[in-house]
């Protein structure tokens, strides 16, 4: 997928899956939209072959499986339907292809919701046993497919306000199918139910350790990628140290910090040794395309800047940092969306993150509480994502800006 | 050119305010601020830690709850760590106290100081010892709970069955007689002399190294199911004497008439500055333990490992229905 050619006009192009997923799912490109029709054809497979949602006795014991339209009833054969038709609405001409994808995606959205939970209804027992019925490979692999024929009918949609009208559809959906459909009787909400009181705080330590590691980072980090594109020896001692440092398995880099903490009488467990490690992991991408930024910047324009009569001070502020921007950015966001996964594992060492969640459920065979401290931290994931990229489309001159596709 | 400085400026000024924004909650997190610091009459504020673990953690919420009760402010700050991250907390002061096992005292926390086996057959020796060798280190131990969460072997009630085996000596015939047996536990389970090792040198017999499926975690939730599902070929488990998830799994565990493995009795562990500031911790403490016998926390580590209960809820039924709370 990923063509790799130069056609982008920027100094220097990081790969860009978001873009070439784009070319290629572009409607002028392509005479059928292959991603949404790949995206289809998976979850309507899984929904006749794997298993939709598992039922469990209580909540270690092994499973008994269920597909999807043996067990969801109607809104199984909904759903599926609206796979079918997903597929379907892939193959049309250009012209109809977008809202019929963006309605078909809603739709299957919808069935999908209704028939997890029609499915854990029907499974659960009336009386308040331990019994329990988790999303199983099947749904979520659905879930994916249709996300995936959602954001190609988002892309391509002419309707006006189509989006805000299938946000509202789906949102209401999501409503309905959490008051009438019996979607609370899911594992998942359960063993949020158990965590509600503790899951905000690990959520909200999770993204300060995370936003603090990666801020810290930023303030050592981009005075170090400068003074490694003015001096030599800086540059062949700083760019290394921070790979070297990138490669030790984080606790084996926690392991290596406990020494000297202990020396300095500072607390080797808890929250301030995993913004240590935390930082010095956020370094790299940060200082390395600084670095690369800054030194990238065509000595014509610099000379121009001179010819200007700017001085050092003045060449840096206004002409190399405002044309390395959109590469440092691009380290930033790299360096947030690592931190946020590592600062899971910091768990071990004492942090309260949602890794905590994720290691009480390892611990006791629990999926759902697993799954419980995992998916905020996706949801994290696409959010630093996003935001980074909005702030790169934001504050980066348009005539540097490394092309997303949109323009 | 121009857009482009302000855009610069723009996003170090964000970025600059983001750190001061961490800066600012990470500290108010950390310390409560003076201006509302308690009065001399309010008792408290302890800082309530636990293990990670469910066990731990419902300990933790006891304590947590029958100190609340007391007219104490508390800090919950359960399911700090593992045992080696929340003892650390303990000794360096970040939390107040915390439920350990007695016999970890001198196994883990005091392993330099050599004990002699018959201590680790007395419930009494093993928390006198835990406790005099705490002392010097300004470590209070309180009364224990009469439950000893120790190191268990678990089999499968269909394999017991069929082999009559009920106790570890029934055990030791089966596998000298060449019997199928394929162990899962943790690292520490086998290598240390007085877990699995202590086994097979009180009932008299040898596992190959392929009849030990060694993991690096000691959760025995992960290793009971492996031997309940027959994950490579395991027909056996390390358990814990309290694990809620030994009858949810269908397995039994075998009787140790040897009493071949060190006890492990909870109790709270209290830093001593606190004891001796409120040393009525012990007379409100001491007969919540006491309550706490084998079936008890089997039931209630049931509830919370394989009925999926927050631990907190679990805890406050429990203290509820003892009339501990209201």
């Amino acid at each position: 997928m990923a063509d790799g050619s130069g056609h982008h006009q920027v100094v220097v192009k990081p790969p860009n899956i978001a873009t070439d997923i784009h070319r290629e799912s572009d409607p002028l490109v392509r005479a059928v939209d292959r991603v949404a029709l790949s995206g289809a054809a998976v979850a309507l497979a899984s929904g006749f072959v794997l298993p939709f949602v598992e039922f469990r006795a209580n909540r270690i014991v092994e499973g008994v499986s269920y597909r999807t339209w043996s067990v969801a009833g109607v809104w199984g054969w909904l759903l599926l339907a609206a796979l079918a038709a997903s597929f379907a609405a892939a193959l049309l001409p250009r012209g109809l292809r977008g809202n019929s994808l963006l309605v078909c995606g809603v739709g299957g959205f919808a069935a999908w919701l209704f028939a997890a939970g029609a499915a854990a209804t029907r499974l659960m027992p009336t009386n308040g046993s331990s019994a329990r019925v988790s999303i199983a490979m099947g749904a979520w692999l659905i879930f994916l497919g249709i996300s995936v024929v959602l954001f190609q009918g988002n892309q391509t949609s002419t309707i006006n306000g189509g989006r805000a009208m299938a946000l509202a559809v789906a949102g209401g959906a999501g409503v309905a199918a959490w008051f009438l459909g019996g979607l609370q009787q899911l594992s998942l909400v359960y063993e949020y139910q158990a965590q509600s009181d503790t899951i905000w705080t690990l959520t909200s330590n999770h993204i300060v350790l995370s936003l603090g590691a990666t801020a810290i980072a930023l303030v050592i980090g981009i005075p170090l990628g400068i003074a490694a594109s003015r001096v030599t020896a800086v540059r062949a001692t700083v760019i290394p140290v921070a790979g070297i440092i990138q490669t030790v398995p984080s606790l084996a880099l926690y392991g290596l910090l406990i020494v000297p903490l202990g020396l300095l009488g500072l607390p080797t467990l808890g929250t301030l040794p995993a913004l240590i490690a935390l930082t010095l992991y956020a370094l790299l991408p940060i200082v390395r395309n600084t670095y690369l930024g800054v030194s990238g910047v065509d000595q014509a324009v610099i000379d121009a800047g001179r010819g200007m009569g700017m001085r050092r001070g003045e060449l840096l502020l206004l002409v190399e940092l405002p044309l390395a921007l959109p590469l440092v950015l691009e380290g930033i966001r790299a360096s947030l969306i690592m931190v946020i996964g590592i600062t899971a594992v910091m768990a071990i060492i004492g942090a309260q993150t949602l890794g905590t969640l994720v290691f009480l459920g390892w611990g006791s065979i629990a999926v759902d509480l697993v799954l419980l401290g995992a998916l905020p931290m996706v949801v994290l994931s696409i959010i630093a994502d996003q935001g980074m990229r909005f702030l790169q489309r934001a504050i980066v001159s348009p005539g540097i800006l490394i092309r997303e596709g949109q323009d | 050119m121009r857009k482009n400085w302000k855009g610069a400026a723009a996003v170090f000024a964000a970025l600059a305010s983001l750190t001061l924004l961490v800066a600012c909650t990470s500290g108010t997190s950390s310390n409560p601020s003076p201006a509302s610091a308690p009065a001399a009459t309010e008792k408290g504020p302890i800082r309530v830690g636990s293990k990670i673990d469910g066990e731990g953690a419902l300990l933790g919420q006891i304590i947590l709850q029958t100190l609340k009760a007391n007219g104490f402010t508390v800090e919950d700050k359960t399911r700090t760590g593992a045992t080696k991250v929340v003892r650390q907390a303990l000794v360096d002061g970040q939390i107040d106290l915390y439920p350990e096992y007695t016999a970890n005292g001198p196994l883990t926390f005091h392993s330099d100081v050599e004990v002699d086996p018959s201590v680790l057959q007395s419930a009494t020796l093993t928390y006198e010892t835990a406790k005099s060798e705490d002392a010097s280190i300004g470590i209070v131990w309180l009364s224990p709970a009469p439950a000893n969460n120790t190191w268990a072997v678990a089999l499968p009630k269909a394999l017991a069955v069929s082999n009559n085996l009920k106790s570890l000596t029934d055990l030791a015939a089966y596998v000298n007689k060449g019997g199928v047996f394929k162990i899962v536990g943790s690292q520490e389970f086998f290598t240390s002399a007085v877990a699995f090792p202590a086994f097979e040198k009180a009932y008299g017999f040898k596992l190959k190294p392929a009849q030990k499926i060694a993991l690096a975690t000691g959760d025995t939730a992960v290793t009971e199911k492996a031997a309940a599902q027959g994950s490579q070929g395991a027909n056996a488990a390390m358990a814990y004497g309290t694990d809620g998830t030994i009858s949810a799994l269908d397995l039994v565990v075998l009787d140790d008439p040897k009493g071949a493995q060190p006890i492990y009795q909870p109790a709270p562990t209290v830093r001593k500055a606190i004891t001796e500031k409120y040393p009525e911790l012990a007379t409100i403490l001491d007969p919540v333990f006491a309550k706490l016998d084998f079936a008890t926390l089997q039931d209630l580590n049931k509830q919370v490992g394989v009925d999926g209960k927050a631990p907190k809820d679990v805890a406050a039924t429990w203290l509820t229905a003892q009339g501990i709370i209201k």
